[in-house]
């Protein structure tokens, strides 16, 4: 064998090595990128949903505010009181926000609702009781508060 | 040779598409990351939106619980209530005005619940009477929203009657809404009250105390002058002179009584009244007489001196003698001897006057007086007029609300019922509502 022959068959070899150090280092680095990528897509794909749950959530909110506050002030009874608490009023939504009527006892969206009256000058329930209103819409496992809205009501006002 | 030139072009080829690759990758990532921020930011600002609004209006039915019941210092819940603000110039701010004004401190706002990024600042437009101007600003995490309310008086149910601060029976013989000046030997039996300043000074006396209403409110006396001195943080709200008329007249207030009154009844001299001003002096005789459900008398002047006689006969029923238009410069002026007289006691024909003018009423110089004087008119803006101006061994039974009053100089006024409850107990009833 010539020297030159040898000499060929070992560049030959360097350039091959080479080029699957090179196939490798990019398979490694799209990897990483497209591992990034992915997760990526997933959390945008769950915060999206998250926006979804949270607007819906607040759209809730605010047409239970609407609804008790349609009621009238003289018709808005404050919620009973347990342990000082007051118990709030349940009502369910759909995951499109839709009621899902009274006799629901589970849903997408839990809507709790409570009046208290938050500045009572003579202690007497009259019309001089300033009222609260606070509505609360957690997901349907109440582990996830999506949206809160409170307001505060008087005789003769809006 | 040819072959090791194409295996160098291809060295690299690997390296570069993958860079290309993670390139478009990473801008995908960052696009949609992008995106879902923006998302967020949007979901936020829509959110804070809606909490804008329900803090404008809860910060306008508290304004207006204030206005009706007053401060509830002590009590739970009473921190929620707005202090008592009128915009300056009666022009309420922009949102964008606003929203500097919070940032720079110039508005302090209600925080609602105490220590979140939500709030409200609210105040009227003038200051509130029969008729309140509420604008009320919401804010949450610097989203601002706007409500403006008139809310008007209504009749207070039997509830809270005894308890509201609007239309008080007011139970003075001396009531100023701006000023009350007390000078020289005036004798006030009964008390006086004002929702501005009182000045008492020359060895005046009165025996019911002094009573002030509203953080305008002071007293200034001497060291011969010491009454007793009552303070309330929220002022007494009472209706303009132009508003009773509304209510007494809804077919047009003051303007529908200039044509539809009772002036043919009133004689000077034994001749019916024609038109609607009076100028009787050197012992001319004055009669207006009184009817069931009260005679209304309309003049546009009127003016009494050296000896004029002025009767009420309110034997049949109360007489309500009103000097307008609202606004016009006329006046109730009397002096030298004028003789008022009334030929009944009787609270429910009590003889009232009106004054919605701002000449006022002007007594002087021995004048004895047996009647209610109503001397307050405001207009749109705010602004206030109306005053009484008695003196010189004036001798005054009754009570007596205006905007500015001066008793001076050997005058003596008696508290005399029935006392100023123009309109009964009231509150305030939101009967307009716009963002």
């Amino acid at each position: 064998m010539s020297a030159c022959g040898r000499g060929s068959r070992a560049h030959r070899s360097r350039v091959r090595a080479m080029t699957i150090m090179e196939a490798l280092m990019a398979a490694l680095i799209v990897a990483i990128v497209a591992a990034g990528a992915v997760a990526s897509w997933s959390l945008s794909s769950r915060a999206a949903a998250n926006k979804r749950a949270t607007e819906i959530g607040t759209a809730i909110a605010t047409s239970e505010m609407e609804r008790l506050k349609a009621l009238r002030y003289p018709y808005l009874t404050p919620s009973p009181l347990q342990g000082g608490q007051p118990v709030p009023t349940v009502r369910w939504y759909d995951k499109l926000g839709n009621w899902l009527g009274s006799a629901a006892v589970s849903g997408d969206f839990r809507a709790e609702s409570t009046v208290t009256v938050i500045l009572d000058r003579d202690l007497q329930s009259n019309s001089e009781d300033m009222k609260e209103i606070v509505v609360r819409v957690w997901d349907g496992a109440r582990t996830t508060l999506y949206g809160t809205a409170r307001t505060l009501l008087t005789f003769g006002g809006v | 040779m040819k072959h090791v030139v194409r295996s160098k072009r291809r060295r690299g080829a690997a390296m570069i598409i993958a860079l290309a690759l993670t390139l478009c990758l990473t801008m995908l990532v960052v696009a949609t990351q992008l995106e879902v921020v923006t998302e967020f930011k949007t979901s936020r600002t829509e959110r804070d939106f809606e909490r804008a609004l329900q803090m404008a209006e809860a910060g306008a039915n508290a304004y207006q619980h204030r206005l009706t019941f007053g401060t509830a210092s002590g009590q739970p819940g009473a921190a929620l209530l707005p202090p008592l603000y009128e915009w300056p110039g009666g022009v309420a701010p922009t949102i964008q005005q606003f929203r500097q004004g919070v940032l720079n401190g110039t508005y302090t706002l209600v925080r609602y619940p105490a220590g979140s990024q939500q709030g409200y600042f609210v105040g009227t437009i003038g200051a509130p009477s029969d008729t309140a101007n509420i604008v009320s600003y919401g804010w949450s995490n610097g989203v601002v929203r706007r409500v403006s309310c008139i809310a008007q008086t209504e009749a207070a149910p039997q509830d809270i009657e005894d308890d509201t601060e609007v239309h008080p029976s007011g139970e003075y013989n001396l009531f100023a809404v701006t000023r009350l000046d007390v000078e020289m030997n005036t004798t006030l039996a009964g008390a006086l009250g004002s929702n501005g300043t009182v000045t008492m000074g020359g060895n005046c006396t009165v025996t019911g105390g002094v009573h002030l209403f509203g953080p305008d409110a002071s007293f200034t006396g001497d060291q011969h002058t010491d009454p007793e001195v009552t303070t309330s943080p929220d002022p007494v709200i009472w209706p303009t002179v132009a508003q009773i008329a509304d209510r007494l007249f809804p077919q047009g207030g003051l303007s529908w009584l200039a044509t539809h009154n009772d002036n043919a009844m009133a004689t000077v001299n034994g001749v019916s009244l024609s038109g609607t001003t009076i100028s009787a002096k050197n012992n001319v005789t004055v009669v207006f007489t009184g009817k069931a459900g009260g005679a209304n008398y309309y003049l546009t002047d009127a003016e009494f001196k050296n000896g004029g006689t002025i009767r009420f006969n309110n034997t049949n029923g109360p007489i309500r003698v009103w000097i307008g238009p609202n606004g016009g410069s006329g006046a109730w002026y009397s002096k030298n001897n004028a003789n008022f007289s009334v030929t009944s006691t009787d609270p429910a024909k009590a003889v009232r006057m009106y004054l919605a003018t701002t000449g006022g009423f002007t007594g002087k110089n021995n004048v004895d007086c047996n009647f209610g004087i109503y001397a307050y008119n405001a207009d749109a803006y705010g602004n206030k007029w109306g005053h009484l101006e008695v003196k010189n061994n004036m001798n005054m039974q009754g009570t007596f609300v205006a905007n500015q009053i001066t008793a001076k100089n050997n005058t003596a006024v008696t508290a005399g019922g029935p006392f100023w409850q123009p309109l009964g107990a009231a509150y305030y009833d939101m009967s307009v509502w716009q963002e």
